[in-house]
């Protein structure tokens, strides 16, 4: 076994075999990563081995030149220069990259002739042509296993398309995850699961030692570097730091030992590193129990399974702290040291050295205890039958039998109540496994029937004493004038006789229903669900948006022109203290259209078209792309809207910094940052500046914004709407 | 100010570094600037902008006297070696950065004259408002 994924496809294959899962390995004749990709060195066919069935099949011709160029091109890109959800590569580049990439066309016929035989499909790792390919075919039941890495591979058009194409995502560690996220949004968390991967506990290491002929590992003094030796794991900087380490050291005894497969060697022992090349399971284990610590420079890891199996033997590791799966864990279980440049990779090399040996073994006790707690097959396998065994219930989540289907009443023109109504509604028909559920702006009977009254527009609440099982909700109005006041209350007053209860779309909605004398009413937060985003984003503004600029960003009603004003004013302050920056102004929901004309008057007599971003009912590619290249999410205003761009902010990672009103307090209690007084717009955008540039402060607010968005899952708001009508439904009975 | 429930941030802190953070920008007076005349303000951004790109081309026409950290090597890692060729770097590229040097001081006199050019639009937009006052204090009266 060459690398790391093709180990875990072998282990997990044998161990959901040995749990009673029929498995087969659908693969190509390729010999392996290093090999040709368009020769077929194994034959084609069903082979056994054991409980599983291996089917292999014949790749196709391919350009290699082609293929090296545009390979080249991607992995000579520096990192830094890589932008979400921006090609790395012009389109016909990427197209060559695909059409050279592994591919079996014998494959692809197979997936779309005998799918039908399979209740689930796992793909690993995504950058072949057998997963780009082939998941499309089998997408309803197809589950990726990405091993994703942050290289230029993962930005490519067609890698993001199958991500939002799979039916789930399985992720080896947290830090895979985070990474995907940060890749694909927040539209793939839902669909998600972290399974971890199993490692097993290294052969036993003493008795056969010895084999490793011209070196004695007990009785030498080393840092261990297992796994291929790739210029792409990062070697390179690992020899330059030992190499600077050794100058600086002439005297130390410490030396660099390289394991595993390569097709250049690194090994001078004139200058301490030792390339002991391929070997066995027990001499990785004799080197790796008498090891001072296990280094591994690479930041290309989903999971490292080396790491595991160092800590398994109770030795400490040494990572690269760029490394997004691997820099996490090891700050997690204190299992070892994290090192970036070469100079902290010298540093480490000599902490290694010097440390007591007590001092490694702690560390090595620590990560040992992580490992054993976290990697142990039986705990990885079971998450895997979770997630497999909800592939084969088509409709696992139904939650209240009793009720079919929804119907909604909205009055025409009533835009904010409109995307309320339609969120309800797309949350109730996933929720309910995809039974039918529509908005209508007419009468109609449903099982159930919610009625949506909002301030300023024609009175819907007569509908209901036809309708046995209905509900009103109401929306106050964001700008609303004492007049629509007096009506809305005058409507309301009247309604308490025929509804049983009534539900507020937002707190000053609830102040209203609890004024017309609602004694059964609630708050029902909007459903943001983020599966709404498991698409593309619009392309072509995510990549002008990401031009080095600070993104400010603000997305709700225009209702309020002092609010805009404010913010226009605060944004002029900020731009003096941070001359790249930028702010979007997207106005969602209600936007009176005299407001919004006067906001662009005045960002163009401030001669500002280049800095404000102006824009209203944008679609959601673009609504995704505005998010996701935001820096702040930035609101001073006052009204009573209902907060459905605070939780999309929320679901974004993008800190909120907001005015307190009774909405913001609710959606964001305890996560972020509420301005009680914004007379002092040089301070508010002072502080806007420390939420764009703090890391630790942003790191704070958005793991508190992530605990807040669990409160307001929309699963959970579906359920306990529908529960109350159950209740409703027994006491009429 | 400034409220939070999460007990993870202190507020009162933050609220002490916003503090200090705003008067520094009290002192380099930039409540002047707003938002009486958000117009000059956002000149004074261009102008600065427009500076912040000629210093760095400034910077870089200047003879390399260092040897860049990233292009290291066996060969590279000679002294003697490195100082040849950022000799041999220097020769080369003399005519171009005399001309570069040129080019930066010409725009760097051109921002002066913008600034200058804005700061007299200024003064004539003021007279200008105040004429228009006086006339019409003058009519009226």
């Amino acid at each position: 076994m060459l690398g790391g994924v093709e180990q875990q496809s072998w282990q997990l294959a044998h161990q959901l075999a040995a749990r009673g899962v029929a498995v087969e390995v659908l693969t190509t004749c390729c010999a392996s990563f290093n090999d040709d990709w368009a020769h077929n060195a194994l034959p084609a066919g069903l082979e056994r081995c054991g409980e599983i069935a291996i089917r292999r099949f014949k790749v196709d011709r391919r350009d290699r030149r082609a293929f090296a160029r545009v390979n080249a091109i991607l992995t000579g890109l520096d990192k830094s220069k890589l932008k979400r959800c921006v090609s790395p590569t012009g389109d016909n580049d990427a197209r060559i990259w695909g059409e050279n990439n592994l591919n079996s066309n014998a494959l692809l016929n197979h997936l779309a002739a005998a799918h039908h035989q399979f209740d689930a499909f796992i793909f690993m790792p995504y950058l072949y042509g057998t997963t780009l390919a082939g998941l499309p075919i089998v997408a309803e039941r197809a589950f990726l296993q990405p091993c994703l890495h942050d290289e230029a591979y993962a930005y490519l058009p067609v890698v993001e398309q199958v991500v939002h194409a799979a039916h789930g995502i399985l992720f080896n560690s947290d830090g895979e995850f985070e990474l995907a996220q940060r890749l694909f949004g927040p539209g793939i968390i839902k669909k998600s699961t972290v399974v971890g991967q199993g490692v097993e506990v290294p052969a036993n290491p003493d008795s056969l030692a010895a084999q490793l002929a011209h070196f004695v590992p007990q009785d030498e003094k080393y840092v261990l570097y297992l796994g291929r030796q790739d210029s792409r794991k990062n070697i390179g900087l690992l020899v330059h730091a030992f190499g600077d380490f050794r100058r600086r050291n002439p005297m130390s005894r410490l030396k660099l030992v390289m394991a595993g497969h390569r097709t250049m060697s690194f090994g001078d022992s004139s200058r301490g590193i030792i390339d002991v090349g391929p070997v066995s399971e027990s001499q990785k284990a004799a080197l790796l129990s008498h090891a001072r610590a296990l280094v591994q420079p690479s930041t290309m890891e989903s999971f490292s399974r080396v790491i595991m199996e160092s800590w398994m033997m109770g030795r400490p590791v040494v990572v690269n702290e760029d490394c997004q799966a691997t820099a996490p864990l090891v700050r997690q279980c204190r299992g070892g040291l994290l090192a970036g440049s070469v100079s902290s990779w010298e540093n480490a090399l000599h902490q290694v050295d010097t440390a007591d040996a007590s001092t490694l073994d702690a560390m090595g006790r620590l990560g040992r205890e992580h490992a054993v707690r976290y990697s142990s097959w039986s705990r990885v396998i079971e998450g895997y039958e979770r997630v497999l065994e909800f592939a084969r219930d088509e409709r696992p989540r139904l939650l209240n039998p009793a009720i079919p289907s929804l119907q909604q009443l909205c009055p025409a023109g009533a835009k904010a109540a409109r995307r309320f109504a339609d969120s309800l509604d797309r949350c109730f028909q996933r929720t309910r496994g995809g039974s039918s559920g529509t908005t209508s702006t007419g009468p109609g009977i449903g099982s159930l029937l919610l009625v949506h009254q909002a301030s300023g527009y024609e009175d819907l609440t007569g509908w209901a004493p036809a309708h046995p099982n209905a509900a009103l909700i109401y929306h106050a109005a964001t700008n609303a004038g004492e007049s629509d006041e007096a009506v809305d209350r005058s409507i309301l007053a009247r309604a308490t006789a025929h509804y049983k209860f009534a539900l507020a779309s937002s707190p000053t909605a609830l102040d209203g229903l609890r004024a017309a004398g609602f004694n059964n009413r609630g708050l029902l937060p909007i459903c943001v669900d983020p599966r709404d985003w498991d698409c593309e984003q619009d392309r072509p503004l995510s990549k002008a948006l990401q031009d080095g600029c600070t993104n400010l960003v603000y997305v709700g009603p225009f209702v309020s022109e002092r609010a805009l004003d404010n913010l226009l004013t605060a944004f002029l302050h900020y731009l003096t203290l941070e001359r790249d920056s930028r702010l979007a102004l997207v106005g969602m929901g209600d936007i009176d259209d005299g407001i919004y004309g006067r906001v662009q008057a005045k960002v163009r007599s401030l001669d500002l078209t280049d800095r404000v971003l102006l824009a209203r009912d944008i679609t959601e590619p673009q609504l995704q792309s505005v998010y996701r290249t935001a820096h702040l999410f930035w609101t001073l205003d006052e009204s009573a809207s209902f907060g459905e761009s605070l939780l999309q902010a929320m679901w974004f990672d993008v800190p909120i910094l907001a005015y307190k009103t009774p909405i913001s307090s609710y959606f964001i209690g305890d996560a972020g940052l509420l301005l009680t007084n914004k007379d002092d717009l040089l301070a508010v955008a002072a502080l806007a500046q420390m939420l764009v540039t703090d890391s630790d402060l942003r790191k704070k607010i958005i793991t508190a914004q992530r605990l807040a968005r669990k409160r307001f899952d929309a699963v959970k708001i579906v359920t306990s709407l529908l529960d109350q009508f159950a209740i409703a439904g027994e006491t009429c009975a | 100010m400034l409220e939070s429930l999460n007990r993870e941030i202190d507020v009162e802190a933050l609220m002490l570094r916003l503090r200090g953070r705003v008067s520094d920008l009290e002192q380099q007076g930039h409540h002047e600037l707003l938002p009486s005349d958000a117009v000059a303000l956002r000149n004074s951004v261009f102008i600065n902008s427009l500076e912040a790109f000629v210093n760095t081309a400034d910077q870089k026409a200047q003879i390399r006297a260092q040897w860049p950290s990233l292009l290291a090597g066996f060969f590279f890692n000679i002294p003697a070696i490195r100082r040849a060729l950022l000799d041999g770097l220097a020769f080369l590229f003399k005519d171009q950065r005399h001309v570069n040097l040129a080019l930066v001081a010409a725009f760097r006199e051109s921002i002066s004259l913008n600034r200058q050019l804005i700061e007299q639009f200024d003064l004539l937009r003021k007279d200008h408002e105040d004429l228009k006052k006086n006339a019409g204090r003058d009519f009226s009266g």
